[in-house]
């Protein structure tokens, strides 16, 4: 065998160094492109209010942002999450969807975890004190409530002086005109006052309803009584059909009443000139049935699956102005929820019709 | 010497529109703006009924009914408050309050509540109607004379209803609950019965009746001319 010399100049050693130098340049570019894209992700979750995290399908941490490393409390961040965290994310890796669910961290914090997929096998965790949430709505709460109750003074004297003008001798047109948009304004703004004060401590964690034994005829009774000067001014007639006999009920009267007064009143203003209103109450097996029908433009289709929502207002037919604040809904759903209850709405462009179906004893003693 | 009212609430916006209100239905009125005050006028006046914002400068309106009760004083008191949930109104009833009306109120319910609130008496109405609450009679004036009326206790139980409820509309459902002994066995027929009977004995002219009127065929309301 021939002795094979390769020869090693100084040229070859600079294109091998050369080329070192390039191969070692490009897996630096590469780590770096991976690091500085890690750095643009844990910057944008820093950014974030809430806490953060990506995790693998296994449960290894990629990435936790500051706030959920201070939610969590142990440093450093754990490489990989507890066995029921692991879990969730498994849920949510072989369902593809969405999952929420309430878990402990280390800190003793409870948290609210919101767990979404992502590509390439990653989940994202979104995390949520859920007592300083509480807290926040608190403040909310109390904040409304008590600006609520400093718009009563004023409106106690708007209302208590328009009604002393109609007491006095009686002016020009302009002046009466002028008056009577006074009161309806006021009347407006005392009810949405109300709705918010009333909606305010319904979602009190310590709100419980007043049960007593309640004729349910009574109660509508008193809510139309209560509306007939504003069905008058519309021009619309209120009826009451008791269609069998009717056993008490156990619920709250006060809050019951709010339940016909807000279904009445809505039946009243998105009804045509000269519509009728009509309640009718009938018993069924256990329960207490009793239907709002009005005579109206009805609810488009697309809205009648969110009216029930909070600040939700369905949109009116021939471009007329929504009135009211998008609150005597949903007071209506939680009063009847809470009284384990249920309502229903059918709409047509003939009109509506709410049905509202209460169990002659209501279990409520647990309810908030 | 009429029926006196101290009307205490410390804005004088809303004074300006419930003394004139209480003078028109025939109330002698002091008003006070703060506790102090309230105290000082309920020992001189000795008022016939309070009248007790809540939210006034110390003491407060709960402070002053609770010295009030404390000096065994048993005047009536009618809370006006903005706060209207239970426990704000256990608080008050508690210290010795016997009603509430909350803010923004309608004048004719406030003048409903202190009807209520006063000790019977008699009362006349337009020249026409009078009833003595305390003896459980009633008269009516026909050609310069006043004729008493006979009415069952029923009768007189629902008009007396009705009267201290003056200007309120009141439900059939409601007026059953109130006035009657069973009203579980009984139909809202027995009301209307019983206002139809009222109204032969009382009314000028019982086809077209001007004090025991009508609401939206579900209820009644006492209409108080003279308020």
């Amino acid at each position: 065998m021939r002795n094979l010399i390769i020869y090693f100049g100084l040229l070859d050693f600079i294109l091998l160094l050369l080329g070192v130098i390039v191969v070692a340049g490009l897996i630096g570019w590469l780590l770096g492109r991976r690091s500085r894209q890690m750095n643009r992700q844990a910057m944008l979750l820093d950014a974030l209010p809430y806490g953060a995290v990506i995790v693998r399908a296994d449960g290894r941490v990629v990435l936790a942002n500051a706030e959920a490393r201070q939610l969590w409390g142990t440093q450093p961040f754990p490489q990989r999450l507890p066995v029921a965290w692991a879990a969730l994310c498994q849920v949510v890796q072989s369902s593809r969807a969405f999952r929420a669910q309430n878990l402990d961290a280390p800190s003793g914090l409870k948290l609210g975890v919101k767990a979404a997929p992502l590509h390439s096998g990653l989940i994202l965790f979104v995390l949520e004190d859920l007592a300083a949430r509480q807290r926040l709505e608190a403040f909310y709460r109390n904040f409304i409530s008590n600006v609520s109750h400093e718009l009563k003074t004023p409106l106690t004297v708007i209302q208590g002086h328009v009604a002393a003008m109609e007491q006095g001798p009686v002016q020009d047109e302009r002046w009466q005109t002028s008056r009577r948009i006074v009161a309806e304004e006021a009347a407006r703004l005392t009810q949405l006052v109300d709705n918010l004060l009333l909606l305010s401590r319904l979602e009190m964690p310590d709100f419980s309803l007043e049960i007593r034994p309640v004729n349910l005829e009574a109660v509508v009774e008193d809510a139309i009584l209560q509306l007939s000067d504003l069905a008058e001014a519309h021009g619309i007639s209120l009826s009451l059909q008791r269609e069998s006999d009717l056993p008490r009920i156990m619920a709250d009267r006060a809050r019951l009443k709010q339940v016909f007064i807000n279904l009445l009143d809505n039946a009243i203003k998105y009804n045509r000139e000269g519509g009728a209103v009509i309640v009718r109450l009938n018993a069924d097996g256990e329960r207490v049935v009793a239907q709002v029908t009005d005579t109206g433009e009805g609810i488009p289709a697309q809205d009648l699956a969110h009216i029930f929502e909070k600040m939700y207002r369905a949109e009116r037919r021939q471009g007329r102005p929504v009135e009211g604040s998008g609150l005597g809904l949903s007071i209506v759903r939680r009063i009847v929820e809470q009284h384990d209850g249920s309502i229903s709405v059918e709409s047509g462009e003939g009109g509506s019709t709410f049905t509202v179906s209460l169990p002659q004893s209501a279990n409520t003693s647990t309810k908030q | 010497m009429g029926t006196t009212i101290l009307l205490v609430d410390d804005n004088p916006n809303v004074l300006s529109f419930v003394k004139p209100a209480l003078e028109r239905a025939g109330y002698q009125v002091t008003t006070a703006q703060d506790g102090l005050e309230a105290l000082y006028q309920a020992e001189a006046l000795k008022p016939d009924l309070l009248i007790l914002d809540i939210e006034i400068p110390p003491p407060n309106g709960l402070e002053v009914c609770r010295q009030l009760r404390e000096r065994g004083d048993e005047t009536p008191i009618l809370f006006l408050t903005v706060r209207d949930s239970i426990t704000d109104l256990e608080s008050g009833f508690e210290r010795g309050a016997d009603d509430y009306i909350t803010k923004p109120f309608d004048i004719r319910e406030l003048l409903a509540r202190i009807k209520a609130r006063l000790p019977p008496q008699s009362l006349e109405m337009d020249g026409y109607l009078r009833i003595d609450a305390g003896r459980r009679r009633v008269w009516i004036q026909q050609s310069g004379n006043w004729q008493e009326v006979n009415l069952t206790p029923k009768e007189f139980d629902l008009l007396r209803y009705l009267v201290y409820n003056a200007g309120r509309s009141i439900g059939k459902t409601t007026l059953l609950e109130q006035v009657f002994d069973s009203p579980e066995d009984l139909e809202t027929k027995t009301v209307e019965k019983h206002i139809w009977a009222l109204r032969q004995k009382l009314e000028p002219d019982p086809h077209e009746p001007c004090y025991i009127v009508n609401v939206r065929g579900v209820g009644y309301k006492f209409e108080d001319k003279r308020g």
